[in-house]
């Protein structure tokens, strides 16, 4: 009996390091970050009570909501361009010769941080020097101005964005593809099934828990979107291309309205947490069954 | 027995370390990435260190975000920096009202003769100063020689020589001024120079709301600096001008930028020769009576007041207001030193005619728009400014807005 007891009691010792620190490093400053959403205050003078004012504000402020369309308009498009992308890359990467050249050719942009990335891109869609705008004016058309046309500067960085995360969702499909067992697969063929039946009959059913991976986590990822755009056009101009995480940034430690930034946190916070919530879900609800 | 003796040597050592650094003074700022102060002012604690027998050690940032944040949170607390360095006018006025900064109105007294009265009232406030100087910048035009030999132009004596210039250079499909939206902030440097070269006493009156983005002085500015994007003078709105612009210069592909002279920095990173491949002048005047008038920018070196070390920090500034130190200081980063008594031997030559010219023909200093007016404004207007560069056509609703943003603020003061 109490070596029961004392099997349990150890088991939650065990805990008490993790418990630790989550509630100082994730449970305490989300309390504090709350407490400061509530309040008007620049950092420096005592803060003021405001109430639910900062979430009220949500709703006047241009730039709140032009940043809220912008967060779903990268959403939106990294689910069909990541995402997609990465899954037909993977399909197709998985039938074809040389199969470690694309894997590697794909997935090398995976392995440069989202601020080089950035950087990287930058140079490339220079008005003047850049290599986009020279190959275009080499083929006869215009260049664009890509970083400060409004809404093309977000279109661009979500290609720059893309081109850098694909290789991720290619390599989690391809885990998927290859674990696919052959039987089915040569079975529907035998039956005079074509490519495209195969597909998407047989092939992406068996794919459907992979793809609640790699959806959940980029759905994650882009709502949180923010060093790309940081580096790439700081959410100009005028704010134009400012996505949830960099106003929250912005208001925050740009312009010290920390009480109206913590509220965007939270907003962004509860956002995220509850698609998080949908992945957890998903994840252990769901087995591979063949 | 023996690892634990050697733990608890290791302990005693991190924890004396610490200690032994908590009681150096610290300077902190935001320029360790690039540019680089880092290795100047580690340079500049050592010559404290030989010459005044008190040293500080240099704590760099990489990103001003972060620097700001730090600074901010430090200051109210004992741990606060000795030193910082910031920015000056309404960027250190939240700083002066919550009390943070110590007051060193007697340094200056002591050196009133060594500096400009401009730039003691940059870092005053009711009468007190606080903050010494770290820079001074002087807002420049560059120009590419070549570009300017090769269509026979001079430097231009007056404004109407100054558009017959970008008129030659946009004839030969060189891009006449560098100009950009990215980054923010470059959107007000047109702006503030056409402002003051119009009617400077308007433009210091608008920066402290006593006057109005609508009113006819700044609708007047507003119309010209229209008229040059319409004539398409600017480079394109998304131009890297810190890291294309020189490239531009250097390959004959645009002809002239007006910007701090801090930029050397970026045309040398190009490859080109202040004074041999690219010349400096001071935009003229646009209306002759305004006289002659610069725009400047000076950043302070500030002294946190609940510091643990605060009178060695004195002492620091003290010995930094002299005149050598500015020169050894100046010299190492290419600044133009603020005392008047110091040499400014090492400027480039463009560079030392035009302080020269500055100090012989007693041009008006006015300070910086970034500084010059409040953050709460200036951080919304450079936004404004960069969607009136993007479409001009915008110039009624765009002036509306800025007066928006300005009476809100004015009116919560």
């Amino acid at each position: 009996m109490l070596g029961l007891v004392g099997e349990k009691i150890s088991a939650y010792l065990f805990l008490v390091p993790a418990i630790v620190m989550v509630v100082l490093f994730l449970l305490i400053p989300a309390g504090y970050t709350v407490a400061v959403s509530l309040t008007k205050w620049d950092g420096l003078s005592a803060p003021k009570f405001t109430g639910l004012g900062n979430y009220f504000r949500f709703i006047q402020d241009t730039v709140f909501l032009t940043s809220l369309k912008n967060t779903i308009i990268w959403v939106i498009f990294t689910l069909a361009l990541s995402v997609l992308l990465g899954l037909l890359i993977a399909y197709f990467v998985n039938r074809v010769r040389f199969a470690s050249f694309f894997k590697a050719v794909f997935y090398i942009p995976l392995t440069i941080s989202a601020v080089t990335t950035g950087l990287i891109w930058l140079w490339m869609y220079s008005p003047d020097l850049g290599v986009i705008n020279t190959a275009l004016t080499a083929l006869g058309f215009s260049g664009r101005s890509w970083m400060s046309e409004v809404p093309l500067n977000t279109y661009s960085m979500i290609i720059s964005w893309t081109w850098k995360t694909v290789g991720t969702n290619m390599v989690i499909f391809l885990i998927g593809l290859q674990a696919i067992p052959v039987d089915p697969v040569e079975a529907v063929k035998l039956d005079g099934a074509t490519e495209w039946q195969t597909f998407r009959h047989v092939v992406f059913p068996m794919l459907k828990p992979i793809t609640t991976v790699v959806v959940s986590m980029s759905l994650i990822n882009s709502f949180n979107i923010f060093d790309i755009i940081y580096v790439m056009t700081g959410g100009g101009p005028y704010r134009s291309s400012e996505t949830l995480a960099v106003s929250m940034f912005r208001e925050s430690f740009v312009l010290f309205h920390m009480g109206y930034g913590a509220s965007i946190a939270i907003f962004l916070s509860a956002i995220v947490l509850f698609i998080s919530w949908i992945y957890i879900r998903e994840v252990t609800r769901h087995e591979l069954k063949y | 027995m023996k690892k634990g003796l050697i733990l608890l040597g290791l302990c005693i050592l991190i924890a004396f370390s610490s200690w032994a650094w908590a009681q150096d003074i610290v300077l902190m700022h935001d320029k360790g990435g690039a540019p680089d102060w880092q290795t100047p002012f580690t340079e500049m604690a050592n010559v404290a260190q030989s010459e005044i027998g008190i040293t500080f050690v240099p704590t760099p940032f990489p990103a001003t975000d972060v620097f700001m944040s730090a600074a901010r949170t430090a200051l109210p607390t004992n741990k606060a920096p000795e030193l910082f360095t910031w920015w000056s006018d309404f960027r250190m006025k939240p700083l002066i009202d919550a009390g943070l900064l110590e007051d060193v109105t007697a340094l200056w007294d002591s050196h009133k003769d060594e500096y400009d009265p401009a730039f003691r009232k940059a870092f005053e406030s009711d009468g007190k100063v606080f903050g010494v100087p770290t820079n001074l910048a002087y807002w420049v035009v560059y120009y590419s020689i070549p570009v300017f030999d090769k269509l026979g132009l001079k430097e231009p004596q007056t404004w109407d020589e100054f558009i017959a210039i970008c008129d030659a250079l946009k004839e030969n499909d060189i891009i006449p001024l560098g100009s950009t939206v990215q980054g923010r902030w470059p959107t007000f440097i047109y702006f503030e120079d056409l402002m003051i070269r119009t009617n400077p006493d308007f433009y210091e009156a608008l920066m402290i709301g006593k006057a109005k983005y609508s009113d006819e002085p700044s609708k007047k500015v507003f119309t010209l600096w229209k008229e040059m994007i319409d004539k398409d003078y600017f480079s394109d709105p998304s131009t890297d001008i810190f890291g294309d612009f020189p490239r531009l210069l250097a390959q004959g592909k645009a002809g002239m930028i007006l910007i701090g002279n801090w930029y050397e920095g970026q045309l040398m990173a190009a490859g080109l020769n202040v004074g041999k491949d690219v010349g400096a002048f001071i935009l003229p005047s646009i209306d002759p009576q305004v006289g002659n008038v610069i725009i400047y920018e000076a950043a302070p070196m500030l002294l946190g007041k609940n510091a643990p070390k605060k009178d060695d920090a004195l002492k620091i500034a003290e010995w930094w207001m002299n005149p050598e130190t500015q020169y050894q200081w100046c010299k190492l980063l290419g600044f133009v030193p603020s005392n008047k008594k110091s040499s400014t031997d090492f400027l480039s030559t463009p560079m030392q005619n035009i302080v020269k010219q500055i100090s012989e023909k007693q041009y008006r200093l006015v300070n910086r728009f970034w500084e010059a007016t409040p953050t709460d404004i200036c951080e919304e207007a450079v936004d404004k400014f960069a969607e009136f560069i993007l479409d001009p056509s915008k110039m009624d609703q765009i002036l509306a807005d800025l007066d928006k943003i300005a009476d809100t603020y004015w009116s919560g003061q």
